[in-house]
């Protein structure tokens, strides 16, 4: 019989606004989305002598996009489809599994992804580690015992809504959305009761105000006036299958009581089939979380002609601005500019192209609206529209989040340095199917480097430093108090280098390229260990040609511009723990 | 199984029989007993729409002309999945001359027509036996390239970064302009064939 020392459930345990120093509870470590930790027992002068202490095959080849959670000294492991949920006691010498959770998860599900099985990884709260099986499931299961507790259903994958994003827990509400910008979905943010499941609301994206949640008096945009904005911007009733989905990250401020998430593209790639702004697609929204009220949007790019998703992390930090220190929210968007706005009421306070752009010559501040170059603009009946930067794997990938230091105030983030000629055709609408209308091949920007990791300062909108990489970078960012950032690369190098100059302090190669976020962590053993998926994936499983060796009906030819990254990684599945090996 | 006799066949010599369904040849002309017909339930429906059954019974059309596949590869979204030119993208290459499911006229038509698992839709249901024979055609008609086994980084392999060797034009190759995948991109490495220069628009 198993004896099973459970915790007794508290219910309406205080939710933390972040963990203990040594722990990541959540997926950006705290509700300003930092990827911040305060450990600095790794520094600057010791990091040379990191070494890996141990690593686990996680059984699944596909893009091992996420982190790892730990609290309570257990490590949790959320994987790519099928959703393995694992616990590791770090107590144990080996860290041998307390106990592992294989949810029922449909397959269909893998052909309604357009972006490879990956997941965005879990939270814990309340006793619970919550997380999305891509099917279209949010569960709930306890943290000690590994039981399921909850599990709805809160998206069709018939439709062509999968779910891979991480949840946000804030108080006792499960906020989460669907993935499906490729597929026609019409897209949405839930939120759940995190003790028993059950969906408590429901807010459109795009749409109606009734379906947005937005309501007068409350839904303040910053630039934009009138009613129904999110339905008078498409169409007719092109906004039914016009995207918007929710793939990246959620930040929240407690004392605003905002919830900041982006939202991704319209439907279909082909813009001519979509008249108007299409909002609030590329966008970012502020939310109440406890009944999902919209309080604020701001639109990135209106009428988007070119899949620049705005699902990126939206970091909360102090910024210096115009000689005041402001209550700010940082992106790197797709788009190419790292924009800085105004918190609590969307204002845009400064927009600056961090990578090569040609789509647009600046950001008007007065609206808020790009100032546009005309002969970037796509649709079927512009033909081959050539050198469009950044290309649409984004500046930098949503599905790699930037990490922020307060000790140098500068943010550090993965980059793409790649253009693409856009040609659109259009498109039909069948349930189910992709619904895109759009052939966009890549080359690299310029420099010929395909990537980078780097240092930005918000408040003068400067890259401090940069490290050129020959792939596109497609990792999260890691900074800790010790002043070392991390990141790992496409062809499977992890790296530690100095947050303050960019050089490299020790690197390893961890067996197949790095698309997740490293996390930092106290073991119970009082030392500072860090965590890092490898397992190349997300776009790169489409992209990268020949990285499958699983399945021989699947042969696929090198493809440009990064003809070898297949010399370099296959995919893989493997969690790695560094520390200092003293 | 009771744990006792699980033992015993570890203990012993196991006899297994692997059906390799990936792997067989492209058919030519040889007749194949038919695949099971029936609709299987748990099928994504393009459209939403559900095949109807025993379509392998069904009179099919004589020869068709691939470029009409071509262009219903386009309209039916395969591309968004299967990649431009079938390379390969979410879904798997249709042009390494490998076959998950059999690569049989009737075992294409039955993947197509009733899809797969794993999430690939059927498409009875949305433009019937004709036009399934039709991608069937199409895909068919898709030049397999020569050296699929072997992928070379070394000096003058197919891999490296010298410009590609022309390869030979397909008969029904895909158009430039054509819908490729999701999160864009076209390949146009070798040696998947590439359009003629004065193709037709689609």
């Amino acid at each position: 019989m198993l004896m099973l020392a459970c915790l007794v459930a508290v219910p309406n345990r205080p939710i933390l606004a972040q963990a203990a120093d040594g722990d990541w509870t959540m997926p950006g470590r705290d509700y300003a989305s930092t990827r911040y930790s305060r450990l600095a027992r790794i520094t600057r002068a010791n990091a040379t002598r990191l070494r890996p202490v141990w690593t686990f095959s996680t059984g699944v080849l596909a893009g091992h996009q996420g982190q790892p959670l730990v609290v309570h000294n257990t490590m949790y492991v959320v994987t790519p489809w099928p959703n393995v949920l694992y616990a590791f006691d770090l107590t144990q010498d080996g860290y041998p599994l307390k106990w592992k959770y294989r949810p029922d998860v449909s397959p269909n599900a893998i052909g309604e992804s357009c972006c490879d099985v990956i997941n965005r990884g879990a939270v814990y709260a309340d006793g619970k580690i919550v997380y999305n099986l891509l099917d279209g499931h949010t569960v709930a299961v306890d943290a000690a015992s590994g039981r399921e507790l909850w599990k709805t259903r809160i998206a069709d994958v018939d439709a062509g809504e999968t779910t891979p994003m991480a949840p946000m827990v804030v108080k006792n509400r499960v906020i989460v959305g669907a993935s499906g910008g490729e597929f026609g979905i019409y897209g949405w943010v839930k939120g759940l009761d995190l003790e028993t499941g059950t969906v408590a609301w429901t807010a459109r994206n795009i749409g109606p105000d009734a379906e947005v949640l937005a309501t007068p008096g409350t839904f303040k945009p910053f630039y934009d006036k009138g009613r129904e904005l999110a339905k008078a911007s498409w169409p007719d009733t092109a906004y039914k299958i016009g995207g918007g989905p929710v793939w990246g990250w959620m930040s929240y401020d407690p004392q605003l009581d905002l919830v900041y998430y982006g939202v991704g593209n319209p439907s279909p790639y082909n813009a001519e089939q979509r008249v108007g702004d299409n909002k609030w697609t590329a966008s970012v929204l502020a939310r109440r979380p406890a009944d999902g009220a919209l309080v604020w949007a701001y639109q990135f790019t209106p009428h988007d002609n070119w899949d620049y998703d705005a699902v990126s992390s939206m970091v909360l930090a102090d910024v210096k601005i115009g000689g005041r220190m402001r209550k700010a929210l940082v992106t790197f968007n797709k788009n190419g500019f790292q924009y800085t706005l105004d918190r609590a009421t969307g204002e845009v306070l400064a927009a600056t192209p961090f990578v090569q752009v040609t789509w647009a010559k600046g950001i008007d501040l007065k609206t808020g609206r790009p100032i546009l170059d005309s002969t970037k603009l796509t649709g079927a009946s512009k033909g081959d529209v050539k050198d469009v930067c950044p290309s649409l794997e984004g500046g930098v990938s949503p599905a790699s989040p930037p990490a922020y230091s307060p000790r140098t105030g500068w943010f550090y983030t993965s980059t793409n340095n790649m253009c693409m000629d856009y040609a659109a055709t259009p498109a039909q609408h069948l349930r189910g199917t992709p619904f895109i209308g759009a052939g966009t091949p890549y080359h690299a920007g310029p420099g010929g480097h395909l990537g980078s990791f780097m240092a930005w300062d918000a408040a003068s909108g400067r890259k401090m430093w940069e490290d050129p990489e020959h792939f596109p970078n497609w990792s999260g960012a890691l900074v800790t108090a010790g002043d070392v950032a991390f990141y790992g690369t496409l062809d499977g190098w992890f790296k530690a280098v100095d947050a303050k100059t960019g050089k490299l302090l020790s690197k390893f190669k961890v067996g197949s390229g790095v698309v997740g976020n490293p996390i930092s962590y106290l073991g119970p053993d009082g030392k500072q260990y860090v965590a890092v998926y490898a397992g190349i994936g997300g776009d790169w499983f489409l992209l990268a040609g020949d990285v499958r060796s699983d399945d021989p009906a699947d042969v696929r030819p090198p493809s440009d511009p990064y003809k070898d990254i297949g010399r370099h990684t296959s995919q893989g599945g493997i969690v790695w723990i560094f520390g200092l090996g003293e | 199984m009771p744990i006792r006799r699980a033992a015993a066949i570890a203990g012993g010599t196991l006899l297994t029989v692997l059906a390799c369904k990936g792997t067989r040849e492209p058919s030519t002309h040889e007749a194949r007993p038919a695949i099971a017909a029936a609709p299987v339930s748990d099928r994504i429906n393009a459209g939403g729409a559900a095949p109807a059954a025993n379509a392998l019974s069904a009179a099919r059309p004589g020869r068709l002309d691939p470029q009409a596949g071509a262009a219903l590869f386009g309209s039916m979204n395969c591309d968004g999945c299967h990649g431009g030119g079938a390379v390969g993208w979410v879904g798997p290459s249709l042009v390494d001359g490998r076959w998950r499911y059999g690569g049989s006229d009737d075992e294409i038509f039955t993947s197509i027509f009733y899809g797969r698992p794993k999430g690939m839709p059927a498409y009875g249901g949305v433009i019937g036996t004709n036009g399934v024979w039709m991608l069937v055609a199409y895909i068919k008609a898709q030049a397999v390239p020569p050296v699929v086994p072997t992928t070379s980084w070394l000096p003058g392999g197919n891999a490296t970064a010298t410009p590609p060797e022309a390869a030979p034009p397909g008969p029904a190759s895909e158009e430039k302009a054509s819908p490729s995948g999701a999160e864009q991109h076209k390949t146009s490495a070798t040696p998947t064939p590439q359009p003629p220069s004065d193709s037709a628009a689609k």
